[in-house]
């Protein structure tokens, strides 16, 4: 389903097509930063589908309120650079790869996709 | 793409909204049947349920869920995605009804398990045949 702006163009409204793209509202092409969730680059709230090509960190988006990822979301990250860390917000955990945690890698040429089931909780399929 | 309520929320159809909503129409969260041994005993995944995380189960009993039938008026569509984490500490069995099998983790089986804090999407692709790809 592509980008929001490609749904806008066949005649879906611009808050739809943001939510219901694939790959949401872009961009795609991301280069991280940082080493926790205060300095990691942000993934905007409708920015569903990335992949990094720097060694760093990113940050999931916080659930809930007007700038916040909506339960069910489906956020796929790549990373096709070295080691990447994948933080969340304080007091929000996410269940992957066999624990309960605050963060989590992701190794070189792997994906990622992950879904907020409630506003303190992620769950990640994590690809090999 | 959220729950099928903030769809329609947008403006989206109420049936249009459950069936591309990627959490459906949920709950996300339920309970798995504890010591369940196959499809009938398990708790049903509905058929716009597509992502639900399943955190009751305790260690040393697994849980049983099962995936919807594929068809007719209350069955699962063929390309449907269901997601299905287990929070747990308990292994959880996910079934599938007689006579279908799932293809997943080097097998094509009627039951297969998850792990604690793993994940697995699958998908019909007819309504005998799931297929699976169980994260890590």
């Amino acid at each position: 389903m592509a980008l929001a702006s490609d749904l806008m163009g066949i005649g879906v409204s611009p808050l739809l097509a943001a939510r219901t793209a694939t790959a949401g509202t872009g961009p795609i092409s991301v280069a991280s930063v940082g080493t926790s969730f205060a300095t990691a680059t942000k993934i905007g709230c409708t920015q569903f589908l990335i992949s990094n090509t720097a060694n760093g960190s990113v940050a999931l988006p916080p659930v809930g309120g007007d700038n916040g990822a909506l339960i069910g979301d489906d956020f796929v990250i790549n990373n096709a650079a070295g080691s990447l860390n994948v933080f969340l917000s304080t007091g929000v955990s996410i269940s992957v790869g066999g624990s309960n945690q605050v963060s989590t890698t992701l190794a070189s040429h792997t994906t990622m996709a992950c879904y907020p089931v409630s506003t303190t909780q992620w769950i990640a399929v994590k690809g090999s | 793409m959220a729950l099928a309520s903030d769809l329609i929320g947008l403006g989206l159809s109420p049936l249009l909204a459950a069936r591309t909503a990627s959490a459906g129409v949920g709950p996300v969260t339920m309970n798995g049947i504890s010591g369940a041994a196959s499809f009938a005993s398990s708790s049903k995944i509905q058929c716009t349920q597509f992502l639900v995380t399943i955190s009751n189960g305790t260690t040393n009993t697994a849980y049983g869920v099962a995936l919807p039938t594929v068809g007719t008026d209350n069955g699962a569509f063929l390309g449907d995605d269901f997601v299905i984490n287990n929070a747990s500490s308990a292994t959880l069995k996910i079934f599938v009804s007689s006579g279908v099998a799932i293809s997943v983790a080097a097998s094509n089986t009627n039951v297969t398990a998850l792990q604690t804090h793993t994940t697995l999407t699958c998908y019909p692709i007819s309504t005998t045949q799931w297929i699976g790809v169980r994260g890590s």
